[in-house]
């Protein structure tokens, strides 16, 4: 039970909710933005978040699109993950969210609300930063297009009263070589220790990480280790392991040391399975 | 623009029927129905999503009542325990002991209801997949294995 | 051709129709217009001074009443050792604590007004571990112990953290381990978990205006509710009434008093109004009772044919800040402490020790899941020392009719079948098969075993009681006191019943709301004791009740009652059935055509108490303490993979000797579930404490219990060598499956991994890192 009160709007327009948002800030009703409402609710109850005012966007006809177009496959952020995963043509990003929490809780848990929330996993970013999707961001000036590069940094940097909209992915690389690999504590209904979602393109490896540190990531220095072929397989997996950009993770459901030993374990499976030999 | 505030009366579609209910927005639908409406099959086992007791289907989907707002299910068709009768699978969970205790069991019922009914083929991989939303301490999943797989065959007529 | 009509067949639970229909009423689901609820101030430090409480504001937050705190309510609640407030006063103990309580008029506004409540504390150095506790200088948990007030037969230890200790000794020690030709000593630990039943606790409490306080609450033991309630509170017993609905599974958790207390005296604080407690989860894992620790010494000497000579025992048990249950547990841990073995030669101490952790209390399996855990692994350890199959080992050594046990009372002829049970297990597990198997590479299949034993650890006037009454229509209303946890024991009761009276299973009625105000005395539904003692009441009911029937009958017919019999609601002359009388027409008092009434109403009544029980000496432990033993073997299978140390349980396999199956699918339901609970135990389930001694996984989210598609290939078998004086020679059965698993899963990975694993849980990293540190050293 949530015991504190707040407000409850569902603008039908994005502009809408963005001109909401900063009129009840302006208000200091501490807005939020609600879509799946699965981390909201429990934290509320926890009173880990307090809010005076919940903004439900899932009434926005953009956030609940799902189109492929010549070039993109296009998914609105309000998307369920399993509406995604029933509905969208990229098996990656259907894996990797497949992981996400419980099946019932992918009923209500969305694209948007996965990338944006508190958690720090945020798993649904990981084939986002690896095939460079566009991030649609609706905001007081209404709708940008930006590469994920551009704004995510450990989490997606938006302005406040700033949505995530929608993201385009470049329909060419749902098609590439893909290899993904989740690690938990023990059950699968669990956090990841290291999540390692990889995908080759013209020969070169991309991948992108979480769990292992505070926030997922990309890294060009790792993809550079990742793809030199003159070091081996488990060479390159140590040399990952050093060059985090953060420390690693500590926490109740694993060590730091635990956490690494998988990432290289992962690190190997991956250049097995896109750069294959051995 | 929709707009909310205080208290809200409100119109559910519970079961078939119109319930009318007054609400706060903060209420969780699992409390509302429970508390305002006196329907207790869906159980408070964690209020964190993690034990799917409270379970209920929204549009013929399993969504977790603890995690979501009551305000956000206008409009939607919300089937409770109470709402299933006589299926096939309340009765292969009779047959072979999908509960013990029964605190779980609404939840687990209503979450097989709605696989069986999505996915009538549905694989071991699936189900899995579906119930492990769900926890159960006194069975040790046996007899829920067993009557979800009866239940399907029973209704496929084989 | 089967002897018995209802005995031994599997007809639907009686409450099967209300489970799937979401009807079942518990505690949580009543609310009632005009009752008051509660939210509950806990601490954030395991140990801490508490400076002052601030309850001004949240006094005038909407829809308080009163803000409780626990000098408010200075009772001591403690179930065997008062050691414990209600509310926390002066210090707190663990992390968790309840500190402070709101009545609000709904339980919205009691938990908003809680951020209101303003504590300060000065923290104290936390006791974490039973090492620290053991610790010459450790600081005290409880400073006055030696002033506590406790029951007989427990032995709190004055200016230390040792809350009791039971002492075994039998033969000679010294000499049994002169005759060993092999000797292994080693320390096996697991630390503290919960029961995570679905169903939090509850409590509701309402006091009547001549002083009748009535209770509802989540309880498996509604009597001992009742009667500590009055010592506790100085209400006359016979001013309580304590109604227990089915719970949402118990596991122990809910046995003792639990919330009631709480509850009444926060009724008490609003003039008497209902008042109703509920736990959060995270408050039901922290400010309630959870699972104990345990670490445990093992000395072993055996002779080299496998012949155990001589066991040193050293067990401690980590209760947490209060002693609750544990200081029974490890007393009952310490009255089976060899296992299910012959020991000639034996020490042993259990303590029970404080610690700042949350507290703990009684948890399926009862002290012989610890002692298991370690025996099990030292019998595993010394059999790799002797080159033999651990299976015979323990064959062996199994306990047999004429042995004794560790308290030197000879195990009569009801001794159960333990060989059976290890050959069975074997079967089922494909011991013979081999016990490693390598698959490839990376990957290994193996089997680990752990035998079990138990006993009810009870009062040695622990009883049972049966009523029974008629309907118009000659069905049986079956009035016991067994509460419903979901083992189903009331339809095991009813088929009893039923069995007695040759008549269908449809006309028993059970009651399922216990409630000490109509119900016959029962000691509590724990202890896995259930069926047979209130089976053998029923029995005696049921007697009590033909003989009624026969007589009135008997005047009716004008034939010797010894001449009739009853079967299929009617009741007849043996050897001319067709004369006879529907029971209709005979359990509310025979009307004849001219309306002249006779005899009146049957009612049965039925009674069962211990027979011949003692307690245990102090200093040597000798004595009767045991009601029957359950014996059984238990085996798993697991796959690991050696790269990562992931792995599977694949089968998880359990062979008991329970006497009699009464109903065989409620019978593998409870073995089943036990086992399951027990995989999840060992595989998963532990508190994580930082070094302030917060625990960090006090929610779902973080404490894992095994979830569906994670469970093994479950195989159950029963061997049957009759309890003479259970109901149609059965014993119990429901906890005794959880007790050998953690042992055969820890043997099962030790054997894959080539190594000796000595600790739970059997996490992945914690496999990992017994390697590692096994290949630093």
């Amino acid at each position: 039970m949530i015991s504190y009160d707040f407000e409850y709007y569902r603008p039908d327009t994005y502009e809408g909710a963005v001109k909401l948002f900063h009129q009840l800030n302006n208000e200091s009703k501490n807005p939020l933005y609600y879509s799946g409402g699965t981390e909201i609710v429990t934290n509320a109850r926890k009173n880990v978040i307090k809010t005076g005012a919940i903004i439900d966007i899932k009434a926005i006809p953009e956030g609940n699109l799902l189109r492929e177009t010549e070039d993109a496959i296009l998914l609105g952020a309000n998307l369920t993950l399993n509406e995604i995963i029933e509905g969208s043509n990229f098996p990656l990003l259907n894996n990797v969210i497949r992981k996400i929490a419980d099946h019932t809780v992918r009923n209500r848990l969305t694209l948007g609300g996965n990338i944006c929330g508190r958690l720090a996993y945020r798993e649904a970013i990981l084939p986002l930063l690896t095939t460079e999707a566009k991030m649609v961001v609706a905001g007081e000036n209404g709708l940008k297009s930006m590469s994920v590069g551009e704004i995510f940094d450990k989490r997606l940097k938006l302005q406040k009263g700033e949505i995530l909209l929608q993201v385009e992915i470049p329909k060419k690389d749902t098609e590439l070589p893909y290899y993904h690999e989740r690690k938990e504590k023990q059950g699968e209904i669990d956090y990841p220790l290291v999540h390692v979602v990889a995908l080759k393109k013209e020969e070169r490896i991309k991948a992108a990480f979480t769990g292992i540190c505070a926030f997922p990531f990309r890294s060009p220095e790792i993809e550079e280790i990742l793809n030199d072929k003159n070091l081996s397989f488990e060479e390159r997996a140590k040399k990952v392991v050093d060059k985090l950009p953060s420390n690693s993770r500590d926490d109740v459901f694993a060590s730091k040391d635990f956490r690494e030993f998988l990432m290289e374990r992962s690190i190997i499976h991956t250049l097995k399975n896109l750069e294959g030999g051995i | 623009m929709k707009t909310y505030k205080d208290y809200e009366a409100i119109n559910l579609s519970i079961n078939g029927e119109t319930r009318k209910v007054i609400i706060k927005h903060s209420d969780t639908l699992l409390r509302v129905l429970r508390e305002k409406l006196g329907l207790t099959g869906g159980k408070p086992g964690c209020e964190n999503g993690d034990c799917g007791a409270c379970t209920i289907l929204l549009d013929g989907k399993p969504v977790k009542s603890c995690m979501m707002l009551a305000i956000e299910a206008i409009d939607k068709n919300i089937t409770t325990i109470e709402g299933l009768s006589n299926t096939e699978i309340q009765k292969a969970f009779v047959e072979y002991g999908g509960f013990q205790c029964g605190y779980c069991t609404s939840g687990f019922l209503l979450n097989a209801y709605a696989l069986l009914e999505t996915h009538p083929d549905a694989d071991d991989d699936t189900i899995k997949e579906w119930l492990q939303s769900n926890l159960c301490r006194c069975t040790g999943y046996e007899g829920i294995s067993k009557a979800i797989k009866t239940a399907q065959k029973k209704k496929a007529g084989i | 051709m089967d002897q018995y009509k209802v005995i031994g067949k599997s007809p639907p639970r009686k409450d099967s129709k209300d489970k799937v229909k979401g009807k079942v009423k518990y505690v949580n689901d009543i609310n009632t217009v005009g009752m008051l609820h509660t939210a509950l101030k806990t601490s954030p430090h395991a140990h801490a001074k508490i400076i002052s409480i601030d309850i001004a504001e949240a006094m005038e937050k909407p829809g308080v009443r009163k803000v409780i705190t626990g000098e408010d309510i200075p009772y001591i609640v403690g179930l065997y050792l008062g050691d414990k407030y209600p509310l926390a006063l002066g210090k707190v103990r663990h992390y968790g604590e309840a500190v402070a309580a709101v009545i609000a008029d709904s339980e919205r506004e009691a938990l908003e007004a809680l951020d209101a409540i303003k504590i300060s504390y000065e923290e104290l150095s936390p006791v974490r571990s039973i090492e620290e506790a053991m610790n010459e200088d450790a600081a005290l948990v409880h400073e006055e112990l030696d002033t506590y007030q406790h029951i007989d037969g427990i032995y709190p230890e004055g200016d230390s953290n040792v809350a009791n200790r039971t002492k075994i000794r039998k033969g000679d020690i010294d000499l049994g381990f002169e005759e060993s030709d092999f000797i292994i000593e080693d320390t096996f630990s697991y630390p503290q978990g919960d029961h995570v039943a679905l169903e939090t606790r509850a409590a509701i409490a309402e006091i009547k205006e001549d002083g009748q306080v009535i209770i509802t609450s989540t309880s498996q033991a509604p009597f001992v509710v009742r009667s500590l309630m009055s010592s506790f509170f100085n209400i006359e017993p016979g001013k309580i009434t304590v109604t227990a609905p089915p719970l949402g599974g118990g596991f122990g958790g809910k046995a003792g008093i639990q919330l009631e207390g709480l509850a009444y005296l926060l009724s008490k604080a609003v003039e008497g109004k209902p008042v109703k407690v509920v736990n959060t989860r995270e408050q039901d894992m922290m400010a309630s009772p959870g699972r104990i620790g345990f670490e445990g010494k093992v000395k072993l000497g055996c002779k080299k044919d496998g012949e155990i000579m001589a066991m040193k025992l050293h067990y401690m048990f980590d209760t947490g800040a209060y002693a609750d249950y544990s200081v029974n547990i490890s007393r009952a841990a310490a009255i089976a402490c060899t296992g299910p073995y012959n020991v000639p030669h034996l020490t042993c101490d259990s303590l029970c020790v404080y610690t700042n952790h949350p507290f703990t209390n009684a948890y399926r399996g009862f002290g012989h899941l610890e002692l298991a855990f370690a025996i099990e692994r030292a019998l595993d350890v010394m059999a790799d020392k002797l080159g033999m199959d651990s299976a015979e080992l323990r064959k062996k050594n199994a306990i047999k009719a004429g042995d004794t046990s560790p308290t030197n009372s000879v195990m009569d002829e009801n001794t159960g079948d333990l060989s059976k049970c290890i050959d069975r297990v074997k079967e089922l597990i494909q011991w013979e098969e081999g016990t490693y198997i390598p698959l490839g590479e990376n990957k290994v299949r193996a089997k680990g075993m752990g035998c079990l034993w138990k006993a009810p650890a009870m009062p040695t006037n622990t009883d049972a009681g049966a009523i029974l009454t008629f309907n118009e229509d000659g069905s049986i209303n079956l009035n016991c006191s067994i509460v419903e946890i979901g083992q189903g024991t009331g339809t095991g009761l009813a088929q009893i019943l039923a069995e007695k009276f040759k008549m269908d299973l449809e006309k028993i009625h059970i009651v399922t709301d216990i409630n000490t105000r109509v119900a016959p005395h029962d000691w509590a539904t724990a202890a896995s004791r259930s069926l047979f003692m209130a089976g053998r009441a029923v029995m005696e009911a049921a007697e009590d009740a033909l003989t009624q029937i026969k007589e009135t009958a008997a005047a009716v017919l004008r034939c010797p009652s010894e001449d009739l019999d009853v079967a299929e609601e009617r009741v007849f002359i043996k050897d001319e059935p067709h004369i006879g009388l529907d029971l209709k027409d005979v359990v509310l008092g025979y009307v004849y055509e001219n309306g002249n009434a006779i005899r009146g109403q049957i009612i049965g009544r039925g009674r069962y108490i211990a027979r011949r029980i003692t307690g245990i000496d102090k200093e040597t432990g000798e004595g009767k303490p045991a009601l029957e033993w359950t014996l059984g073997a238990e085996a798993v299978e697991v796959e690991l993979d050696l790269k990562d140390y992931s792995y599977k349980i694949l089968k998880s396999a359990c062979v008991m000797d329970v006497g009699k199956v009464i109903h065989p699918d409620l019978a593998r339901g409870q073995v089943v579930g036990a086992m399951s609970m027990g995989l999840s135990l060992a595989t998963d389930e532990a508190y994580v404490f930082n070094s302030r001694g917060q625990v960090l996984n006090n929610d779902l989210r973080s404490f894992k219990i095994m979830r569906y598609g994670e469970m093994p290939e479950y195989l159950v078998d029963f061997v049957e060598t009759p309890q003479g004086d259970g109901p149609y020679g059965a014993r119990g059965l429901g906890e005794q499956g959880i007790i050998g698993i953690p042992a055969a899963v820890i043997n099962a990975l030790s054997k894959a991994m080539g190594m000796q694993l000595k600790e739970l849980p059997l996490t992945p990293e914690n496999l990992w890192r017994a390697r590692k540190e096994e290949n630093t050293i």
